[in-house]
């Protein structure tokens, strides 16, 4: 459908550009807001700043608070990231070789963990995780985190069956053991995968809401969400330093999400169809 | 003396014929492959299987959270009875159903329209259209909701762009989950889009070929082959997208904690409300248990469709 007429053309091009608009604006208002004066950004919400301030942002980050959350959600989101996605190659890994058994099993119980909503499994794990003395901490978030494999477990099978037999066999044969293959042959055709699984454990550890919320009640281990969400109830009306809040605790993810954005496009729709 | 009674004793256990016994069975590859799933699997299923059957069972007992769980009283299925007669149960349910009424349709069309018009274009725009469109996916349900409280806000929103006296839409019920779910469709509809992109990307470049050699025009093209080959698609994508609204709590949670009067009080958040605010968690059990069920039903529903189908994307 490459023929469109000039009519059409106009009209895609003004949709595009309208689409840009709506998606991109909100983004670009926040941060143009958080360099306004509050009382500026009130007389003037959508003028660009007369003259761009930084005072907001250097309170947020001298005060103390901000940090601590910075901090909490950066500790949880390295620790899962990297244990999701060591966890998720490995399984992966094993269910593209192993089709019977014990491990189809398996796999059809990780595969099942992308049906259920986790609405059913929040009293049971917050009660789990209170036993364990682990409320108000950061492990606490992290062990329910780490549990989170199955979507990348999925997709590392997905990508790891699309490597040909032969790259094994010539390795086996070669006098590679098992582990060999496995971090020699596997591992690095699957970067790509690897990528993709990081970012999503990334985005999901960085942004989530539910679990940081009932697990941890104490101001002082607060993640940057509970934090931003924080700063909306107390500082009502200071919209510019609120503003600020919000750009810091999105800036992290969004450049993350432009610099891989080819490989989320292409996890995105694998792992949302494929299940 | 000391040294031979070691070495009968290793005897009398026969662990090298016991070693040996096993090593046809047990292969190298097969030790480590199970060391491989391990820990995955040590996460997994105590942290999630064994909470699913937990969740489960808490749902027929009386229990606040404070007390072990299985020490609980059992009171069968009196959650759900009660469930059955709990008028806020039923108005939130509803309230769910209507956010979804609102979201479903207008994510679904939207989405299909500029999957259409993204497909047809080629170069730069379309591609920082597809980047600027699922941008939303790297934002916090909370960041999406502050956005749009800022923007709808009466103070420095787009109501205060419009008029003098502007409105605030967070203080009418039915304002209040409209606002959500405009906010619930930008957030969503970058990945709606996608998935209507895979679709059109499988369909065959020869069927439009051969469509307009037998004159068929533009909007022909696209009624005759492009929506009927799209079917499959579609289903799958209102599925999630249902999904997807009937699970809304981030939003909600940050827009209006269910306010004003309840209005927006949707399933989750009733649940949320129930389990840790009042503290009643085998009440809010019942609740997921039937949340549960439903997302299951549709999403079996959908494993059907795409089994069924031809088409495959992957």
């Amino acid at each position: 459908m490459n023929d469109a007429g000039p009519a059409l053309r106009i009209s895609r091009l003004a949709i595009f550009i309208c689409l840009l608009v709506i998606m991109a604006y909100p983004i670009f208002w926040s941060i143009v807001s958080s360099v306004k004066t509050n009382a500026e950004l009130v007389a003037n919400p959508f003028s660009l700043p007369r003259q761009p301030q930084i005072d907001n942002i250097v309170e947020l980050w001298l005060e103390g608070d901000f940090i601590r959350y910075f901090r909490n959600t950066l500790i949880i989101s390295l620790v899962t990231v990297v244990g999701v996605v060591t966890m998720a190659t490995m399984a992966g890994y094993v269910f593209s070789q192993r089709h019977g058994g014990l491990y189809k099993l398996l796999f059809l119980l990780f595969l099942f963990g992308l049906m259920v909503p986790r609405e059913v499994v929040i009293v049971p794990v917050f009660r789990i995780i209170a036993s364990l003395g682990l409320r108000n901490t950061l492990t606490g978030v992290i062990l329910v985190y780490m549990a989170g494999t199955s979507f990348g477990i999925v997709l590392m099978r997905t990508y790891f069956l699309t490597v040909p037999t032969e790259l094994r066999e010539a390795a086996l044969i070669d006098g590679c053991s098992e582990f060999c293959v496995f971090f020699r042959i596997y591992v690095p055709l699957a970067a790509p995968a690897m990528v993709t699984v990081s970012i999503f454990a990334f985005f999901f550890s960085w942004n989530d809401l539910l679990w940081p919320l009932i697990l941890i009640q104490q101001p002082e281990w607060f993640t940057l969400v509970q934090g931003v969400l924080r700063y909306q109830d107390e500082f009502t009306i200071d919209w510019s330093k609120r503003s600020a809040g919000l750009v810091f605790s999105i800036l992290p993810p969004l450049a993350f999400y432009l610099i891989f954005n080819r490989g989320i496009q292409s996890g995105l729709t694998a792992g949302a169809i494929k299940m | 003396m000391k040294h031979a009674q070691v070495l009968r004793l290793g005897q009398v256990f026969r662990l090298p014929r016991l070693i040996h016994a096993l090593r046809p069975h047990v292969s190298a590859k097969d030790v480590v492959h199970g060391l491989m799933v391990l820990p995955a699997l040590a996460f997994y299923i105590p942290l999630f299987v064994v909470p699913i059957l937990l969740g489960l069972a808490v749902s027929f007992g009386d229990w606040s959270g404070v007390a072990g769980a299985l020490d609980m009283d059992w009171i069968g299925l009196e959650n759900y009875a009660e469930l059955a007669g709990d008028r806020k149960f039923w108005s939130s349910l509803g309230i769910t159903l209507r956010y979804a009424a609102m979201v479903v349709p207008s994510q679904l069309l939207i989405g299909l329209f500029l999957a259409a018009a993204i497909n047809s274009g080629k170069g730069m725009l379309s591609a920082s259209v597809k980047v600027a469109i699922l941008t939303p996916i790297a934002m916090s349900a909370v960041a999406i909701g502050i956005l749009a409280t800022f923007l709808f806000s009466p103070q420095i929103g787009i109501p205060a762009l419009l008029s003098n006296e502007p409105v605030d839409l967070f203080a009418e019920p039915n304002g209040a989950l409209i606002g959500v779910s405009i906010a619930h469709v930008w957030g969503g509809i970058g990945f709606t889009t996608f998935i209507f992109l895979a679709g059109l990307q499988a369909i065959p470049e020869e069927l439009y070929e051969a469509a307009k050699i037998d004159g068929a025009g533009l909007m022909a093209r696209f009624w005759r082959v492009t929506i009927p080959l799209l079917r499959e698609t579609t289903i799958v994508n209102l599925i999630l997208i249902f999904i997807g609204a009937f699970r809304s709590f981030g939003l909600i949670y940050t827009m209006t904690r269910g306010g004003p009067y309840r209005a927006t009080e949707v399933l989750s958040f009733f649940m949320y409300k129930q389990a840790f605010v009042a503290f009643r968690m085998s009440y809010g059990s019942a609740i997921a248990v039937i949340l549960f069920l439903i997302i299951a039903a549709i999403t079996l529903f959908k494993i059907r469709v795409t089994r069924a189908g031809t088409t495959r994307y992957y």
